[in-house]
């Protein structure tokens, strides 16, 4: 065929005759797979039903052993501590996962910043309100939201050891205001979010 | 025997065209101004919003069994569009929507997890999802998407407008558009390509960044990432003061100098140095990511 | 289908729409074959076709009530099949830049499948690019309509149309036909 139009393309061929179209059309039309796809499958559905499965936070080692981490972070202005626990948090139904919580105190950090009352204020009554939120989202998403606030909180904690070795490292106290300021929109963003839900989703 | 079966079959059949009458399939039309403001609520499924040259809204919807009605209604140039599940039976809600609207329309869309995709409007855009995927193209304006878990693709027309990008996980593609440009992700990659921007704002804790377009003179450029790396390449002329700071990440810069230690004791590496006239700011910090930093 | 299967088929459907999963999987097991091919043949990947038929089917599964028996049910699994191609390889793509961009490493070479008995005519096909990859199963292997397959595809049916055209040129090349 050498003819580009294509209106006519189509009335060029003659199914019935010609060879490519014949051979396609001898194709099997079903193959089968190399091993059962069920499996895969019927794990998806159970997913898709009521089936929460909490991700372990997979926690790194930093966490390992301590129970209570308390650091002290001198800066000209005065002495600040943030104090950091590692929490079980009770929920009755579920196998807990570990999830670190923080309760920063407000103040100055270093020279430059500041943790001020305000901040401190709206987190905590964030954090205390995103269980409830996160439960209108599905297993899935929640699993989601959790990893990556783990994520936030595991930087968090990173910077903190690393501000106790040099307390005046204006990076450092830069980039751990930054985490903190990421925390807070994560959480507040899924605060919104999971509001607009006007109820549980189970797709 | 044979009429045995066919009894079957038919009774087979009649169940079927039963359920067929609980789940919908709906087309409705409402005249729209040219200007139109639309908004889209679909808690589950796709929304797919094309835009063309008619004074007219049109909604094609494929709705979920325990829908109880696709809303159409018009208040002056607001347009609502919504599915609305029925207050008992919410299981079965997820609802395709495929959506005509004047293509100068403002729009806005929110769902949980749906789909989204939006093609040929040349108004502003605002979408919101939890776990669904965005993908843009052909947009002409301002732009603003925050998802959960959703990836973000867009695609400009190369016009010039304010872009923001917020996600937690999702990644963000964004390509062909010039001004203004925020993105925000925890664990979401980002890639920005093409255009040419005065102002851009990326941040990311884990997420990697690339980002292939140019920066215009007195530019505002910052990077802030914990984790992430970067690969930035600037098309095109610069002109620009950079500093770079890093706590361990390594840095490699095709624009000449090298990094230096913050202090001989502990870690932490600088880069300042000025390319061309000076005239825009290029801040970078980042905790632990690389960072390759080059030019076209 | 026999008549038997034919009717078995709508009971399954019923009872699957109110969740019933063992129901589901009898509908599973009766289209697995020709949803797998399609992928198959679409993809040109094993590994990646049994993906996109597991998440095919899970698709399936949530928007079951919305089957409404305007066409079979093996077309309506076919069409969600196409979207689940379609959407893997945008994901795919997006992927495949990041990747590109970040590291001199370049993109691995697509796989053609290789389950044993592929004629020349699925090895040629493997070879097309993907559009017209894509129709030329549809129309011509499945026997689908332009106007179904640019639909499925979400293509122009004009497009579907001249996309053919370019497969068979490309096939009657590698093929050594004379069309």
């Amino acid at each position: 065929m050498n003819r580009d139009d294509q209106n006519d393309i189509d009335n060029q061929i003659d199914y019935e005759r010609d060879p490519l179209m014949l051979a396609a059309r001898q194709l099997p039309q079903g193959i089968a797979p190399g091993r059962d796809l069920w499996p895969g499958i019927a794990a998806g559905i159970e997913e898709q039903r009521e089936a929460p499965s909490r991700r372990g936070a997979g926690w790194n080692r930093l966490f390992a052993q301590a129970a209570a981490v308390l650091l002290l972070i001198g800066g000209s202005s005065g002495v600040t501590w943030l104090a950091m626990k590692q929490d079980a948090p009770a929920v009755a139904t579920e196998p807990s996962a570990e999830v670190l919580k923080f309760q920063p105190v407000a103040g100055s950090f270093g020279s430059q910043y500041h943790l001020g009352a305000e901040f401190v204020e709206a987190r905590n009554s964030l954090e205390a309100r995103l269980d409830e939120e996160l439960k209108r989202l599905s297993p899935e998403t929640r699993a989601e939201v959790e990893a990556n606030l783990n994520t936030i909180r595991a930087a968090i904690v990173e910077i903190n050891l690393a501000l106790a070795n040099e307390p005046d490292n204006a990076l450092l106290q830069q980039l751990l205001m930054n985490a903190y300021r990421d925390e807070l929109a994560v959480m507040s963003r899924v605060d919104g979010m999971a509001s607009s839900v006007m109820r549980r989703n189970d797709i | 025997m044979k009429v045995t079966v066919k009894i079957l079959l038919a009774a087979g059949l009649t169940v079927l065209l039963a359920e067929a009458a609980a789940a919908e399939l709906v087309e409705r039309r409402l005249e729209a101004p040219r200007d139109a403001i639309i908004s889209v609520q679909n808690t589950a499924g796709a929304i797919d919003i094309r835009g063309w040259s008619r004074n007219e809204v049109e909604v094609r919807g494929d709705l979920g069994r325990d829908v109880e009605e696709l809303v159409l209604e018009r208040d002056d140039r607001e347009i609502r569009i919504e599915v609305r599940a029925s207050r008992r039976n919410n299981r079965r809600i997820s609802s395709d929507l495929d959506i005509r609207v004047p293509e100068g329309s403002t729009v806005n869309v929110s769902g949980v997890s749906t789909n989204i995709d939006i093609a040929d409007i040349s108004g502003d855009l605002r979408i919101s999802v939890v776990s669904g995927d965005v993908d843009v193209s052909g947009f002409g304006s301002d732009i603003e998407v925050g998802t959960v878990s959703g990836d973000i693709q867009a695609g400009g027309r190369g016009q010039t407008g304010d872009a923001r990008f917020n996600t937690v996980s999702g990644d963000v593609d964004v390509q062909d558009v010039s001004g203004n440009i925020s993105i925000e992700s925890v664990s979401g990659d980002l890639l920005i390509a093409d255009g040419v921007f005065e102002r851009v704002n990326l941040n990311t804790t884990s997420g990697d960044v690339v980002f292939k377009a140019g920066f215009a003179g007195n530019g505002r450029f910052d990077l802030d990432t914990i984790n992430g790396d970067s690969d930035l390449t600037f098309k095109g002329d610069v002109s620009a003061r950079f500093n770079i700071e890093t706590f361990n990440g390594e840095i490699r810069n095709c624009f000449g100098p090298e990094p230096v230690r913050t202090s001989q004791y502990t870690p932490g590496r600088e880069l300042k140095f000025t390319e061309g006239g000076g005239s825009g700011r290029v801040t970078i910090s980042t905790l632990n990511g690389d960072l390759r930093l080059c030019k076209d | 289908m026999t008549m038997e299967t034919a009717s078995d088929e709508s009971a399954w459907i019923e009872r699957a729409q109110k969740s019933d999963s063992s129901a589901f999987e009898s509908l599973y097991r009766l289209h697995v074959d020709r949803v797998y091919a399609l992928c198959l043949r679409m993809t040109g990947n094993t590994a990646e076709a049994e993906d996109c038929t597991q998440e095919a089917f899970i698709q399936a599964w949530s928007k079951l009530d919305r089957f409404r028996g305007d066409s079979s049910f093996g077309t309506w699994m076919h069409r969600v099949a196409v979207n689940t191609v379609l959407g893997r390889m945008r994901k795919s793509n997006r992927e495949r830049d990041r990747i590109h961009a970040v590291s001199d490493v370049a993109p691995p070479a697509e796989s053609i499948g290789d389950s044993g008995g592929l004629r020349d005519l699925e090895n040629a096909m493997n070879e097309l690019p993907s559009g017209a990859r894509h129709v030329f199963v549809l129309h011509a292997v499945y026997g689908y309509s332009h106007e179904e397959t640019s639909d499925m595809l979400g293509i122009a049916s004009g497009t579907s149309k001249a996309q053919l055209h370019r497969a068979r040129r490309l096939l009657a090349q590698q093929l050594n036909l004379s069309l």
